[in-house]
């Protein structure tokens, strides 16, 4: 199914110059420290630590609402540091989840309300399905369908998985409408499928 | 990504007879069919450490038993272990009486909090490999057995080598032996293991001391009738199944498991033995050395919108075509007929592949029995009639803004949007009664200009690919 | 005076590939390496189905086509996630149960043959391999494994198939004991702490569950007990000895099952019970001995080898020697079977690999290259050369055979 359009009011979001569109009602806490590559969309109710440590997200990126962005800590003897967290281009992150992890690579489809243990490393091309919980520092290799609580690896990706994601994230932002007014009725932009 | 675009709603039918969506079929460009997963022969094609991502070659990995050296689970959730360090006070191995801190290693996991000490496996003073292997009891004794079986089995070898030789009384006999006639299976699996006997010199077997039967076996313990069950102490099947060998059944026997190692496949078909998906060495890459699947090959077909279909009632629906090719591609919908399909492709399987750019003659005796689906379409379509034609895969069309698509003349009945390589088409659907979601089914004709090596010039070849699109539910 | 030079640690003949060794199981599956001490990988017989997206057991359909998918599924899990092998051109040794019925083994050897392309399948009797463990040659071989219990005694080398035991009490028939009688007794606490029984509350216990708790907290108690239990039941007056400690189990989410103790070791009475044709597990063993030639019985008697993984719970073997002198003494076999002496091996192994074992160590010799159906073979017209199959077995090829 091709996606449908969704809309969003001018007055609620900033388009920066790189092409990114983030919510007011997104909390980015560090902002000076949050790299957004370029068409990045920023939904309603994203929280993004920037204050804690580096944040950089890659191009093509689809944060969608409600979401965590939260860089991992280690306990060193002395206390506690925070590390960068590096989200790779064309990465979907589904509603609610909360993500701790290390790296996150590219063409990687994080479903909703997942919970992404700290410390974790997910390669490119991966995808953790609907309300799993990684425990903490897990490695996700390439082309892995992680699911369950504890997640387990339980599937395997299409090798055109890279296409895919490219396709999908590309044209979520194309579909992602600015309108000066939204009718009152209508929701605001999720960039949902029509679910059958 | 099954879910994504919900790539499922539509398939195309494989030369096999299975419908599967374009994401999981491969196009051969040398016989220039679709294959599916069920059709190609999948191989092993790179060993890796789903932790480390570590590289492992196929010798070492049969020494350590497809496992990696460094990377251990945990026996009672099946997740990663990770190695902590503590220090601790110990004397210093100069001078005994001062103690020095000193770093000690144990494993611990980080989701259901066991860790090796658990077990009672002691600290190590080395951050990796110093965890010691677990030993089989039995290892001398099975050594034995095989050897002494190996021995026995080389005796009967070399003693069915002198009868054949000696033994050329009838001619049957030979003509048998030479043309592997039924018989011969039959003679031979049905020979009874007895040899396996010893036949009287027992001086050429080995020694081996056969399995002594006891009397009494082990009852149950005493404290069985009277002791409290404690559930967490005794491992569940999954637990046991982890480590076969050993299958312990309390949980302080669990001992650390080495994590087992993932496989990077590679497809080849099976008739032109070309292979069409490699991937790359290197275990974090994504990329392929070759990569034939449909979707970068046949033109994708995708639905648009949810439209309301009732039983009988003629709506329109609209469906998305994509030319994934570097070239121009024209399109023609041809009604589709189950029936004939299914004979044509059973005539083709038994004939053989014909009028395929198969320059090499080693064609495959073996075939893969076709797949009987059920093929029937529930609805019937209004297909437009006439050809599209879409344009080539660019990728810097998204930086142009240009619109360059007004040079075709689209039939607006038929087009309803057309953006750099995708068309929009319209399609009339009728869902029979009764059904309960409306399947539809066509043939897409399509023009595919081959660039195989093999081929002197670029061929333009036409394709046809049976196309079902489930187009929804219906309600009455 | 060896023709080749093997690793004696991993068993690796002068070939280039190592033999492949598979024990199917209607509940589990073995899969390993010939001349390994144990098997890669000891995996639930199940697959994801095609069309569903279940999972469902392999074995557990009748439908020919099904079979087949199911199969080729299981297979490819089996090699690319677990033996990280390539099928194509290497040797397969099949440890089967001699019962298997031929269609079974012609699909399998169908889809082993056509899809995977294997070099050759040697299809081994479980119960003669299973001695091969023990280095001996004769023995009354009993496999109790899940759908079912097969007898069948070996005599230098040779299965006396006419003498040939089986009956579908194997852990399914504990299962379903099992559940009949949590259902009855089971007490379920749920969150608000009532006790109910566990019939109010749910209809079946998922197979998994009832696995579970058979293997954690059931066992199989001795002859005196039982039989104490047995007359308590029919005559109340008689004490009933003390039932073992009653167990906390958790089921799904705050509900916690009572397992009462009695419920731990009456489920597996079902296995000594004597059914309606007056037949259990140590009766067949009579019977069994029964068919066998005279001269050969004693022999039997004093090599008994129990294998399969129901075999494995608490305290069978020792119940089964008990009750097998038992009923040898008593009045309907003392006539018969004049055998007074019953011994017991220990095999090498757990008991729900010991014939994966055998069929590890049988793959590891020669012997699979001179027994083995070539894949040429099968292919002339799919099917496998059967002991049932007269096709194969007809009398003038034996005499050619002899001659």
């Amino acid at each position: 199914m091709e996606l449908q359009d969704s809309f969003y009011p001018r007055a609620q979001y900033i388009e920066t110059a790189t092409g990114n569109r983030v919510s007011r009602a997104s909390v980015l806490c560090g902002s000076q420290n949050i790299v957004l590559s370029g068409k990045v969309i920023v939904l309603s109710g994203v929280i993004i630590r920037g204050d804690l440590a580096n944040v950089r997200v890659g191009r093509h990126c689809v944060i969608s609402s409600k979401a965590v962005i939260r860089p991992p800590f280690k306990k060193f003897s002395k206390g506690v540091a925070f590390f960068p967290l590096h989200i790779g281009d064309h990465v979907y992150i589904g509603e609610g989840s909360v993500v701790n992890a290390a790296v996150i690579g590219s063409y990687v489809y994080i479903g909703k309300n997942c919970v992404i243990g700290r410390r974790c490393v997910l390669k490119d091309c991966c995808m953790i399905a609907d309300n799993t919980v990684l425990p903490p520092e897990t490695v996700v290799p390439p082309f892995a369908i992680y699911s369950g609580s504890p997640a387990k690896h339980t599937g395997d990706l299409p090798e055109a998985t890279q296409d895919l994601m490219t396709d999908y994230t590309k044209s979520c932002y194309h579909h992602f409408i600015r309108v000066k007014d939204m009718p009152p009725q209508a929701k605001e932009g999720t960039t949902k499928l029509i679910e059958i | 990504m099954a879910h994504l675009f919900q790539v499922d709603r539509v398939r195309l039918l494989c030369s096999c007879g299975v419908l599967k969506p374009i994401t999981a079929i491969y196009f051969c460009r040398h016989c220039l069919k679709l294959r599916c997963g069920n059709c190609v022969s999948h191989e092993v094609d790179t060993l890796f450490c789903p932790n480390c991502l570590e590289n492992m070659p196929s010798t070492e990995a049969r020494l350590k038993k497809n496992r990696c050296a460094n990377c251990f689970d945990c026996p009672s959730c099946c997740h990663t272990l990770s190695t902590r360090a503590t220090s601790i006070q110990a004397p210093s191995p100069e001078d005994p009486s001062k103690t020095v801190a000193r770093k000690v290693y144990y494993l611990a996991c980080t989701s259901c909090r066991w860790t090796s000490r658990d077990v009672g496996l002691k600290d190590q003073t080395v951050a990796t490999g110093g965890w010691a292997e677990q030993d089989n009891e039995h290892y001398k004794e099975l050594q034995t057995l095989l050897e002494h079986y190996r021995s026995l089995a080389q005796r009967e070898k070399l003693e069915k080598e002198r009868k054949r030789f000696s033994h050329r009384k009838s001619s049957y006999f030979s003509m048998t032996d030479k043309y592997s006639l039924p018989s011969l299976i039959g003679r031979k699996s049905l020979s009874p293991l007895s040899p396996y006997s010893p036949k009287g010199d027992g001086s050429q077997t080995s020694e081996l001391t056969p399995s002594e039967a006891v009397e009494e076996v082990e009852g149950l313990p005493a404290d069985i009738f009277t002791e409290e069950v404690n559930l967490s102490s005794i491992t569940s099947m999954e637990q046991r199944m982890a480590s076969p060998e050993w299958q312990p059944e309390k949980s302080s026997d669990l001992y650390p498991l080495h994590k087992h190692i993932l496989v990077k496949r590679s497809l080849r078909c099976r008739h032109c033995e070309h292979n069409l998906s490699k991937p790359e060495y290197n275990p974090s890459s994504v990329k392929f050395k070759i990569q034939l699947g449909a979707f970068y090959h046949v033109p994708e077909v995708r639905m648009v919108q949810q439209a309301d279909l009732k039983w009988g009632v003629e709506t329109s629906v609209q469906i998305s075509l994509c030319n994934p090719t570097p070239h121009d591609m024209t399109l023609a919908f041809l009604p589709f007929v189950p029936e004939a399909h299914i004979a044509a492709q059973q005539k083709g399987e038994e004939l053989g592949e014909g009028g395929s750019l198969n320059t090499s003659s080693l064609v495959r005796v073996v075939d893969i029995p076709v797949e009987k689906t059920d093929l029937t379409p529930t609805a019937d379509v209004a297909l437009p009639q006439g050809q599209l034609i879409l344009t080539a895969r660019d990728d810097t069309a998204e930086y142009d803004d240009q619109d360059a698509n007004s040079s075709f003349n689209d039939d607006p009945q038929v087009v309803a949007w057309r953006r750099a390589n995708k068309v929009g088409v319209n399609l009339l659907v009728t869902p029979q009664s009764g059904a309960k979601r409306a399947i539809v089914g066509f043939v897409l004709r399509y023009e595919y200009t081959n660039t195989v090596a093999t081929a002197t010039e670029s061929r333009t070849v036409t394709l046809n690919i049976p196309v079902m699109v489930d187009v929804g539910p219906v309600s009455e | 005076m060896p023709l080749y030079e093997g690793l004696s640690g991993i068993g690796l003949i002068n070939e280039k590939n190592t033999t492949v060794v598979f024990d199917f199981g209607t509940a589990y599956t073995k899969a390993g390496f010939a001349g390994e001490n144990g098997p890669r990988v000891i995996l639930r017989s199940e697959v994801k189905c095609r069309e569903t997206g279940n999972t469902v057991p392999v074995f557990e359909t009748q439908d020919k086509e099904e079979l087949r998918h199911r199969l080729v599924d299981f297979i490819h899990k089996l090699y690319f996630k677990h033996l990280l092998v390539n099928p194509k051109d290497r040797r397969v040794v099949v440890v089967e149960n001699l019962l298997t019925p031929s269609n079974t083994r012609n699909i399998l050897a169908k889809v082993l043959f056509r899809h995977y392309e294997v070099l050759s399948v040697v299809f081994a009797p479980s119960h003669l391999v299973a001695l091969m463990t023990l280095g001996i040659n004769t023995g009354m071989v009993m496999d109790i494994g899940y759908q079912e219990v097969t007898l069948i005694p070996v005599f230098e080398g040779v299965p006396i198939l006419s003498a040939w035991q089986a009956l579908s009490l194997g852990g399914k028939a504990v299962h379903s004991s099992l559940s009949e009688l949590l259902l009855d007794r089971g007490l379920s606490v749920g969150e608000d702490g009532k006790e109910q029984r566990l019939s109010s509350v749910m209809e079946t216990l998922p197979e998994k569950v009832l696995e579970d708790i058979k293997v954690r907290t059931c066992f199989v108690s001795t002859l005196e007990r039982s039989s104490k239990l047995h007359s308590n039941k029919y005559d109340r007056s008689i004490e009933p000895p003390p039932p073992p400690p009653s167990v906390l189990y958790p089921l799904s989410g705050s509900r916690n099952l009572t397992i009462p103790g009695t419920v731990r070791e009456l489920a597996t009475e079902v296995l000594f019970e004597q059914d309606r044709d007056a037949l259990s597990l140590p009766t067949i063993i009579l019977d069994s001995l029964q068919k066998c030639p005279i001269d050969t019985r004693r022999m039997l008697a004093e090599n008994l080898v129990i294998i399969g993984g129901t075999a494995s719970m608490l305290g069978l073997r020792h119940r089964l020697l008990a009750e097998i002198r038992t009923l040898a003494a008593s009045e309907a076999f003392s006539k018969v079977v004049k055998i007074n002496s019953f011994k017991i091996h220990n095999p090498p192994a757990k008991a729900n690999y010991v014939a994966w074992l055998g069929g590890a160590i049988l793959g590891g010799t020669e012997a699979v290259a001179l027994r083995t159906l070539p894949r040429d073979q099968f292919l002339v017209n799919d099917r496998v050369p059967d002991w049932c199959d007269l096709s194969c077995n007809l009398k003038e090829e034996r005499d050619e055979k002899s001659a």
